[in-house]
């Protein structure tokens, strides 16, 4: 049962996957072998590397968005990689990891549009690597932090991929943390084992006026809090991501609906942490989202450029998060919240 | 140059023979308009006879684009012979390979495509050391040139089996040709229907009104069209050289339509 993919029905027109493309060396691969079970009424087309698809100058990211293909590829170099300076929740040593490129969902102020030409999904299969590189360097920083969900959503095609069940034994007895980010409710591979107390699942939120209006895909925010909801219950620590901060008119009263409907279903206690950050990106990256989506209003008001970054004009920016910061401060204690100061992009 | 000013996204057929192409040029109704290729002309839809083989596929594909401003749609249509896949059956390519070189693209379908779809290998000469692929002549250099002027999602190449193991590459001549390449139309036409349909967002502002009146420099005709799109995505619709009747020239223009953007309400995302 897909049913991450069930609530993006109407983008995708019921089709799962029209195409995948599979790395010619990785044919016989038992992962791939049983995705393409899963997926039989795919066509399956070989290729020699995911790059002669993924990385072509000549492709329509917002074309592609609408029936996104998967590749199934072998990640090669570094698979863990430092996270931008400024970026973590309180760990002293933070890497980040991309087992899977690009997302089921269509967030307009995701810089991934902005980032990859292509919006085909990415799927390295070669977990067992990942593996590798998690556990040599929990061997030579036993505290280090390690987010997933940079380049994707940890969780949306986690039925499909089954890396969640796949990651969890490495941070077994408590060595490092995993954060699991997420804007699906796909927990049912983590209900159905034990809690681990260093795995933080985060969900990201924005209003719920502002998510239908740019979140294409997300479920609705009350299915997001009960997910959360049954996953504190079941001793998971969840965590709170609102970042990237997203500026209305009448944000105050949008943000402040949110908390209340947050807090009033979870209690502090079960929080692990709470991050926020401003809407954010490199200009580069911006001008290619805004050149895909040229009639997106999220990209027509009071956004000024601050060196080569995209972000809120001042005093809107600062007046923003400091109000969010506030609200917030009412129901999480200082502790627990953290700015994502990180010069880096909006996911 | 063609006629500019088309609604409908442009076509660009480029077609290896004159016994393929004439079932084309009889549906759609094209003119002939001479060129060092030849070249058939019609409202939204323009063919090229590119002789056999890539060099000519490659040649007459960028004569076409030289014709026509780029970022349209591309197909490349003629037969092609299979292993497997029985005489008459429509495919479209979803990876070519330069059979010299090894060489892959991999044209994408967004949306369900009208045909089968396959892998196509283009060979430099006839083959009949058949594949569980289809063999053609023009496909790769084709689909590689096409991609200097358009998006991968909107270059096609659509093939019609002619040869296999069972009927004879020796049995091709010009009416056959002519006759399944006529039986790919209902085809042809339905995969120009769901290129056409491919939607990447609106279309960039139309400035020529703007700078048919009044004068910009280059640095005014960016502000202009950004400001355009600006107004478009606050306002929800786009705004014309009407709406500036009182303006003096194209500094005066840009004055006026920043108060006009300026003053547009903030209302949200929704």
């Amino acid at each position: 049962m897909l049913t991450a993919w069930q609530g993006n029905k109407s983008r995708l027109k019921g089709a799962v996957f029209r195409f995948i493309y599979i790395e010619r060396e990785l044919k016989n691969h038992p992962r791939v072998r049983a995705l393409c079970d899963r997926f039989k009424q795919a066509t399956v087309v070989e290729c020699e590397r995911y790059q002669e698809i993924f990385n072509l100058r000549a492709q329509n990211f917002r074309l592609q968005k609408q029936a996104p293909a998967l590749i199934l590829a072998r990640k090669t170099g570094n698979l863990i990689l430092k996270t931008p300076p400024g970026y973590g929740i309180g760990g002293a040593h933070n890497y980040y990891f991309s087992h899977l490129l690009n997302c089921i969902y269509d967030c307009r102020y995701c810089f991934l549009q902005g980032m990859y030409r292509s919006a085909h999904l990415v799927l390295f299969v070669n977990y067992e690597d990942f593996g590798a590189a998690i556990a040599e360097q929990l061997g030579r920083e036993p505290e280090s932090h390690f987010f997933s969900g940079y380049d994707c959503d940890s969780l949306a095609l986690d039925a499909v991929t089954e890396f969640s069940d796949f990651v969890l034994p490495f941070f077994a007895g408590g060595r490092g943390l995993l954060e699991l980010r997420t804007k699906s409710v796909q927990t049912k591979s983590l209900l159905g084992r034990p809690a681990e107390r260093n795995c933080v699942v985060a969900f990201s939120f924005t209003p719920d006026a502002t998510s239908q209006a740019v979140e294409a895909g997300v479920p609705s925010v009350k299915r997001r809090i009960a997910a959360m909801k049954s996953l504190a219950e079941a001793g998971w620590p969840v965590g709170l991501r609102f970042d990237p901060v997203i500026w209305r008119p009448d944000y105050a009263a949008h943000y402040e609906e949110l908390f209340v409907q947050i807090f009033s279903a979870l209690p502090e206690a079960a929080i692990h942490s709470v991050s926020l950050g401003a809407f954010r990106l490199p200009s580069k990256m911006f001008k290619t989202m805004h050149g895909l989506y040229p009639e997106e209003r999220l990209f027509a008001f009071g956004l000024a450029q601050k060196g080569r970054m995209v972000t809120y004009d001042e005093p809107r920016g600062e007046t923003l998060l400091g109000d969010v910061r506030q609200a917030l401060s009412r129901y999480v204690t200082s502790k627990k919240l953290f700015e994502c100061q990180d010069l880096s992009v909006s996911t | 140059m063609l006629t500019e000013g088309v609604a409908a996204p442009q076509v660009h057929l480029v077609v290896a023979l004159p016994g393929e192409a004439e079932p084309i040029i009889a549906h759609y109704d094209l003119v002939a308009s001479g060129g060092r290729f030849p070249l058939f002309v019609g409202s939204d839809v323009f063919l090229t006879v590119s002789g056999v083989g890539k060099v000519a596929a490659a040649g007459a594909t960028a004569y076409l684009a030289a014709l026509k401003s780029p970022g349209e749609i591309w197909i490349n249509v003629g037969l092609a012979g299979h292993g497997s896949a029985p005489f008459g059956t429509a495919l479209l390519a979803h990876r070519v390979t330069d059979g010299e070189t090894g060489r892959n693209q991999y044209p994408m379908h967004t949306t369900t495509p009208p045909c089968q779809t396959a892998h196509v290998i283009t060979l430099a000469r006839p083959s009949t050391q058949y594949q569980e692929a289809a063999f053609d002549m023009e496909a790769s250099a084709f689909f590689e040139t096409a991609l200097r002027f358009s998006t991968v999602e909107r270059i096609a190449v659509l093939k019609v089996i002619s040869d296999n193991p069972f009927e004879s590459i020796a049995e091709i001549n010009r009416a056959r040709a002519g006759a399944l390449c006529e039986s790919l139309l209902p085809v042809l036409d339905a995969e120009i229907a769901r290129l056409r349909a491919l939607d990447s967002g609106p279309p960039a502002p139309d400035l020529d009104p703007f700078l048919a009146r009044w004068h910009f420099t280059v640095t005014e005709q960016h502000q202009l069209r950004a400001l355009l799109v600006r107004h478009r995505a606050l306002a929800g619709a786009p705004i014309g050289c009407a709406d500036f009747q009182s303006a003096k020239n194209g500094s005066h223009l840009l004055r006026q339509l920043r108060e006009r953007v300026a003053a547009l309400p903030l209302l949200g995302l929704d």
